[in-house]
């Protein structure tokens, strides 16, 4: 059977949650719309699952060991013998020796093929990659807009992740949001939020990869400013929305740009089409155009300033943008464009943009107290990693660590959920040596902690040995790239520091007072620039702010979401190591043959990586064994930080206040001339309706004396003028 | 010798009568009673044009007006008789209390 026969399904029995959810969830009771939702989602994984395994099973088949000599022998013998005769041409050499050198090169280059014939396992099957596609919208003399679907290794690899990963999500919604009197909507919203990802992910139609990027847009939004009555969540939506909003409009012309270059927005034709079509300045501009896109919605330096103040939201919202869906969505989006990047010279913007994100934002992360702003910085730091990845020409590398980083980040936020439920705030100063009383926390937040800090075996240790792997590759295309090295690891470095940190204050010491008490709760973002004190003041009272004494360990569903998300965590980043002979690269991999270092060239990437871990925990332990009340930054650096270096005031000065005044006088001529105009219809309607009302008088009489006077009057009209 | 004209102005007299009577009585009884005759001053041109024109239209549209007012007055009278139910009384100015 075809996957093309049910993969349809996949993101349609979401969407049919959302649309029970919505219509009718508050007639299922307590609970009914949840199961459903989660029913439904269940089918979904699994036949998300079995996507996998058939896409998986059509794919080539490569052996390990072949592919590692094509890299070898790619590298160490054609490279230099193509160096060769570039070089033979370029200081005019004889005929003859150019000739040596090029018989040279193509007698390797048919000893390469045979490898390549060699390491095939087996072929492909005839109809991978999976793809059909009906007309939607049609275009006189043009492609058009057909609706369809590609399902091959990178969509059925997001599908099958965003689907585990969002109904784990589901399942600890369950317990976590079991108080809220909007539990219904919420279910509603957070299942369309995830079909449209997985929507997303399997279209072939970049314009159809745009209407589900913008669904997911309005979806966020919904459930950032889920607690709509608190004022800085309502700022916290409209922040995210517009800032994603203005990165869209780089992505949309990218999109329109790509369509006036080839004629059509299907994805499978873009790879061939990229290459031969597109010049190099028109793909680079059209690279950029998508990249912004990305930027904003995956947050990456300089719109990266949404994603804090999107904390207002439910924690188990924060789990699914940071990991299943949305910020995912701009790496993906990446990734899939990947020609288009190939063909110009976007991609050392990528990897700069994201490299610097990396290390900005795990600057900024052991600064702040706030345990889920913690961790977004954290998304924000990765995502910036997959970046570099993609940058760096590691396609493979970004796919394995979104994938790695999916569970993990989602283990972390769920855990960050567990210690708000249990404990009663989301200060971890305030959190009171929860290892006592949320074992179940405890251990999971380990074991999501030191994935995210790359200590071998977990998976973050193999997936960002991947990209590190890639950015060293890139080296010799571009010496900039040597630098980014050393911005990696650096991220890497304080990435482990601040996640230990956070473990420290949170789990082993006693609770004590935040050393940033008032700033703790808002700490510095765009909320804090545009409400008043009393808004302020308003929300604080709204939040319940009780802190459990003592803190209580998470129920049956949070408890297994929890395992089974530290279970991925654990295990997952061993589909990208020796152990599997990297299966994982050699499933999904950019171009006609995987590409694989042999392990000469990886040990010492591990060896630095987990050096660089260990020395971030270590320093962490060392700062925050005993005592963390007295922070030991001196404070304006930590008052820096905790601003985030002030880029949100200079938005808010700079962008946000002067469209306030130029919308003021607009703001006017809607108040009082359009609505001036609308009120004048309304008194005009009601003087009309004032003075014909006199004449009914609910008197018979008057009636019929009206009537036979009309009948006299028109008598006498049609006897005189007669019956013309 | 009677002519279509006397038949007319018969006609024309008991329409003049009850319409006089629709527009001065106040008792919604005599206000129904007018309108009948008023009906009929129409039935009877319908009858004297069909004799004197030979159709039989007239005499068909007669039986029809006769069939349509009695019904009109059941329904009327059952109105009346609710309205005096309600209101002690059956004149025009009780109805006009409706208005409000």
């Amino acid at each position: 059977m075809s996957p093309l026969s049910y993969a349809w399904l996949i993101p349609l029995l979401p969407a049919l949650g959302f649309g029970v959810n919505i219509l009718f969830g508050y007639r299922l009771g307590k609970r009914g719309g949840a199961y459903l939702s989660i029913g439904l989602l269940l089918v979904s994984t699994l036949l998300a699952t079995a996507l996998l395994v058939q896409v998986y099973q059509a794919a080539p088949q490569w052996d390990a060991h072949g592919v590692v000599e094509v890299t070898e022998f790619e590298s160490n013998v054609v490279a230099p013998l193509e160096e060769e005769v570039a070089g033979a041409l370029a200081i005019g050499a004889s005929a003859g020796r150019v000739e040596a050198a090029r018989n040279d090169l193509n007698a390797a280059l048919d000893e390469l093929h045979a490898l390549e014939d060699a390491a095939l396992v087996r072929a492909a099957d005839p109809r991978f990659p999976f793809s059909a596609e009906i007309d939607w919208l049609n275009i006189e003399g043009e492609a058009g807009l057909p609706f369809g679907f590609v399902l091959d290794p990178l969509a059925a690899l997001m599908v099958f992740m965003v689907a585990f990963v969002s109904l784990l999500i589901h399942l600890f919604s369950l317990e976590y949001m079991a108080g809220e009197d909007r539990y219904p909507t919420f279910f509603a919203y957070i299942s369309l939020f995830a079909a449209a990802m997985l929507a997303m992910v399997m279209s072939r139609n970049l314009f159809h990869v745009l209407l589900f990027w913008e669904l997911m847009g309005v979806m966020s939004y919904l459930l950032i400013g889920f607690f709509y009555k608190k004022t800085a969540a309502q700022q916290a939506m409209k922040k995210a929305f517009l800032v994603t909003k203005i990165a869209d409009l780089g992505l949309m012309l990218g999109i329109f740009w790509i369509y006036r270059e080839f004629g059509t927005l299907d994805l499978l034709a873009l790879e061939t089409l990229a290459p031969t079509v597109l010049s190099a300045s028109v793909a680079t501009s059209i690279g950029l155009l998508l990249f912004v896109g990305a930027v904003g919605k995956s947050a990456q330096f300089p719109l990266h300033v949404w994603l804090l103040d999107a904390m207002e939201g439910p924690t188990p919202v924060s789990a699914m943008i940071h990991a299943a869906t949305m910020v995912a969505a701009g790496v993906y989006l990446v990734a899939r464009t990947y020609p288009v990047f190939e063909a110009g010279n976007a991609l050392l913007t990528v990897a700069w943009i994201g490299g610097f994100t990396a290390l900005f934002a795990a600057i900024l992360a052991p600064a702040f107290a706030d345990i889920k702003k913690i961790l977004a910085w954290s998304t924000v730091s990765q995502l910036g990693l997959m970046f570099l990845g993609l940058g760096a020409f590691g396609w493979t590398a970004a796919l394995f660590h979104l994938i790695t980083h999916a569970f993990f980040k989602a283990l972390l936020f769920l855990c960050s959920g567990a210690m708000i439920h249990g404990s009663g705030t989301q200060d971890i100063f305030e959190m009171d040596q929860l290892k006592k009383y949320m074992p179940t926390t405890r251990w999971t937040f380990i074991i999501g902690g030191l994935s995210l800090a790359g200590v071998v075996p977990f998976a973050g240790f193999w997936s960002k040995d991947e990209v590190m792997l890639a950015v060293k590759a890139a080296v010799s295309t571009q010496w900039s790239y040597a630098l980014l090295i050393v911005i990696g690891y650096g991220a890497s470095l304080l990435t482990a520091f601040y996640v230990a940190r956070a473990y420290l204050i949170a789990f082993e010491q006693p609770r004590q007072d935040s050393p940033w008490k008032t700033a703790a709760w808002n700490e510095g973002g765009f909320g804090e620039l545009n409400m008043s004190a009393a808004e302020v003041e308003a929300d604080r009272a709204r939040e319940s702010h009780h802190l459990h004494d003592p803190p209580h360990e998470v129920g049956y569903p949070m408890g297994t979401a929890l395992w089974l998300l530290a279970g991925g965590a654990v295990t997952l980043g061993l589909v990208g190591s020796p152990l599997t002979d990297f299966a994982l690269q050699r499933f999904v991999y950019l171009g006609a043959i995987p590409h694989l270092e042999p392990i000469s060239a990886q040990w010492l990437g591990w060896v630095i990586g987990t050096a660089v871990a260990f020395a971030g925990i270590g320093l962490a332990y060392r700062l925050y064994r005993e005592d963390a009340a007295s922070e030991r930054a001196p404070w304006p650096l930590v008052q820096l930080l905790q601003k985030r270096f002030y880029i949100d005031h200079l938005y808010y000065l700079v962008f946000a206040k002067p469209l306030t005044w130029l919308t003021r006088p607009v703001a006017w001529m809607d108040r009082r001339l359009l609505d001036g105009l609308v009120d004048a219809f309304a008194w005009l309607v009601r003087v009309l309706g004032d003075v014909l009302r006199r004449a009914q008088t609910g008197r018979l009489e008057h009636y019929i004396w009206t009537l036979a006077a009309t009948a006299l009057v028109l008598v006498v009209a049609l006897s005189y003028g007669g019956l013309s | 010798m009677l002519t279509l004209n006397h038949f007319l102005g018969l006609s024309a007299l008991l329409f003049a009568v009850g319409l006089y009577g629709v527009l001065t009585r106040r008792n919604l009884i005599a206000v129904l009673i007018s309108v009948e005759v008023m009906l009929n001053a129409v039935l009877i041109n319908f009858v004297a044009f069909a004799r004197y024109g030979d159709n039989v239209q007239g005499d068909l549209f007669a039986l029809f007006i006769v069939a349509i007012a009695a019904a009109e007055v059941a329904v009327g009278l059952a109105i009346f008789l609710n309205v005096y139910k309600h209101n002690g009384a059956a004149d025009t100015d009780v109805l006009r209390r409706m208005k409000q």
